[in-house]
């Protein structure tokens, strides 16, 4: 496959007085033609760096990046690529169709508008201001924004923030759409399910750097495990000692135990505790698999990072 | 490369946005009018009607295309660089001249309109008479004169935030158009205040009009241009740097 965005040894950080904050540390990264490659990892992992370096909107302090199987500038490329971002927003008093027709006119091969307008479910807010529009419509938009130039790349950070169901379905459905037309694909989320269901590649950031890199299934399988969720009377310490028992999460008056022997872990917690109850049991999904990397990796890494202690409950 | 389609999409909206903003279009076009026509028509009492009709048009001319120039750009780029706007822009293949010139001549824009009809009641109600030459001499200058201010106006929205910006805005217009005379005339300062008038474009463009209608205080027209090119120059600079700084924002 032929790679479109090829990352070597790149550094960034920020000097904050004395201390030098590292937000990407000698990070590699090859994302290939017509990919779909999601960038999980806590806020401050270096996700929207990542991405905002890729946009040339900020310049690394070391390493390199080819776009497009050579060195050059985003400059010479822009017209191939498109991008929402997080905490952009379009003006208030701007009609929807204004911007569209707008942004259309910036590149040299726009996507036919009209049918763009359909498969984004716009076609009754045209005529609105776009300060007018929910969170999930304005989302929408900006995805359209982004689309409109029918560029090779897209880059979507977040783009599900502030959607309900029926929006979030629109864009699923566009990016599956985006993904069979060939076009290389970078998106980031904190819904992991959303990652599960869309993406052909999870690349995990932790600290700067690559943790885990794989499809979501390798990721999943990486480890085998299921999770018991039941209504428990006990304590997490008792829990932790059972047989096979890897992570203990509580979630409201049940609790999730994740465990590599599913048997060996209910014989003796119903052996401790016959009344438990509304017990079920289920594969590791994509988000307990991230957790379980994101934590095994903290004690690896330095604990001063700030991504490793606000994992939790930026995936819950 | 800036396309004809896409530029004039781009001012077409721009300028559509700013009319749909009351707090821009009400203030920008009724205060220079209204003060017109209360203190150079109503109650005028500046040594005979005319005069201070004529001056008084000149001077709010200034005071009028100031407005456009400083609040159109300081206080919409100062907003769509907070909101991101800016950002999807230059993300996207537009150049960046296509952006600033297209505010640029919404501001031109709306300094004609406000020109226009302040010439219109000068004329009609204020009995002000001047031949054809002067009036186009007159509205050339305003338009030209007010790229400072328009420059200005850039440099702020890139430097200050956007709640911020209108505030800051309204420091800078409000306090140089009183000390370059714009409603009381400069003789009538004292002699250290007539001084620091010097220092500030709206005084020295006032001056440039006033030369016309031979209303000035006299000094050479060179002086004039050359604080008001100083001052474009200057502030054009701020707003280079200030671009290149939003971005990386």
């Amino acid at each position: 496959m032929k790679s479109v965005i090829d990352i070597q040894s790149l550094s960034f950080s920020y000097d904050h007085k004395a201390t030098k904050n590292n937000i990407l540390d000698n990070l590699d990264l090859v994302i290939h033609q017509g990919e779909l490659t999601c960038l999980l990892g806590a806020n401050g992992a270096g996700k929207t760096t990542l991405i905002n370096i890729l946009l040339g909107r900020l310049t690394q302090q070391q390493g390199t990046i080819s776009l497009f199987g050579k060195q050059q500038s985003i400059s010479n490329v822009r017209h191939r690529i498109g991008a929402m971002l997080q905490n952009s927003t379009a003006p208030e008093r701007a009609l929807v169709i204004e911007l569209l027709t707008l942004f259309s006119s910036y590149y040299p091969n726009p996507i036919d508008l009209e049918q763009l307008i359909a498969q984004l479910e716009l076609t009754p807010l045209l005529t609105t201001q776009f300060s007018r529009l929910s969170g999930g419509q304005k989302q929408l938009v900006l995805l359209a924004l982004a689309l409109c130039g029918n560029p090779d790349v897209l880059f979507l950070d977040e783009p599900s923030v502030g959607m309900d169901v029926s929006t979030r379905r629109v864009l699923w459905q566009v990016i599956e759409q985006q993904k069979q037309c060939g076009k290389t694909i970078v998106l980031t989320t904190h819904y992991l399910e959303e990652a599960d269901a869309l993406a052909d590649r999870v690349v995990v950031l932790q600290g700067g750097n690559v943790i885990a890199d794989g499809s979501p299934q390798q990721l999943k399988s990486r480890f085998n495990s299921q999770t018991i969720k039941a209504k428990t009377q006990l304590a997490e310490e008792q829990i932790a000692t059972f047989d096979s028992v890897q992570n203990i999460t509580q979630c409201g008056q049940y609790v999730e135990v994740t465990t590599v022997n599913t048997a060996a872990t209910l014989q003796q917690w119903l052996a401790l505790e016959p009344e438990l109850s509304a017990i079920s049991v289920t594969q590791t999904n994509l988000e307990q698999a991230f957790l379980q990397i994101t934590q095994s990796t903290q004690s690896i890494t330095q604990p001063s990072t700030q991504s490793s202690t606000t994992t939790m409950e930026n995936v819950a | 490369m800036i396309s004809l389609n896409s530029f004039s999409r781009e001012f077409i909206l721009d300028f559509k946005m700013a009319w749909r903003e009351p707090s821009f279009v009400l203030p920008t076009l009724s205060f220079p009018i209204l003060f017109y026509v209360f203190f150079g028509i109503l109650f005028s009492d500046l040594g005979g009607g005319e005069n201070s009709a004529t001056y008084l048009m000149v001077s709010y001319g200034v005071f009028g295309i100031m407005a456009p120039a400083l609040f159109g750009f300081g206080a919409t780029v100062a907003a769509e660089r907070d909101k991101g706007w800016l950002a999807l822009k230059q993300i996207s293949p537009m150049p960046a001249s296509q952006y600033i010139l297209a505010k640029l001549f919404n501001a031109l824009l709306f300094s004609l309109i406000v020109i226009l009809i302040l010439f219109s009641i000068g004329a009609v109600f204020g009995n002000v008479v001047l031949a054809t030459s002067q009036w186009l001499l007159l509205a050339g200058v305003m338009l030209l004169g007010s790229l400072p201010f328009c420059a200005l106006g850039l440099a702020v929205g890139f430097w200050v935030k956007g709640n911020s910006a209108t505030a800051i805005l309204n420091l800078i217009f409000l306090p140089s158009a009183f000390l370059s005379g714009l409603a009381i005339p400069v003789f009538m300062f004292p002699a250290w205040l007539q001084q620091f008038a010097l220092l500030l474009p709206p005084f020295h463009l006032s001056q440039l009009g006033l030369k016309i209608v031979d209303m000035d205080l006299g000094h050479a027209v060179g002086l004039h241009i050359t604080a008001l090119i100083a001052a474009t120059a200057l502030f054009s600079i701020l707003a280079i740097t200030g671009y290149k700084r939003s971005l990386s924002q």
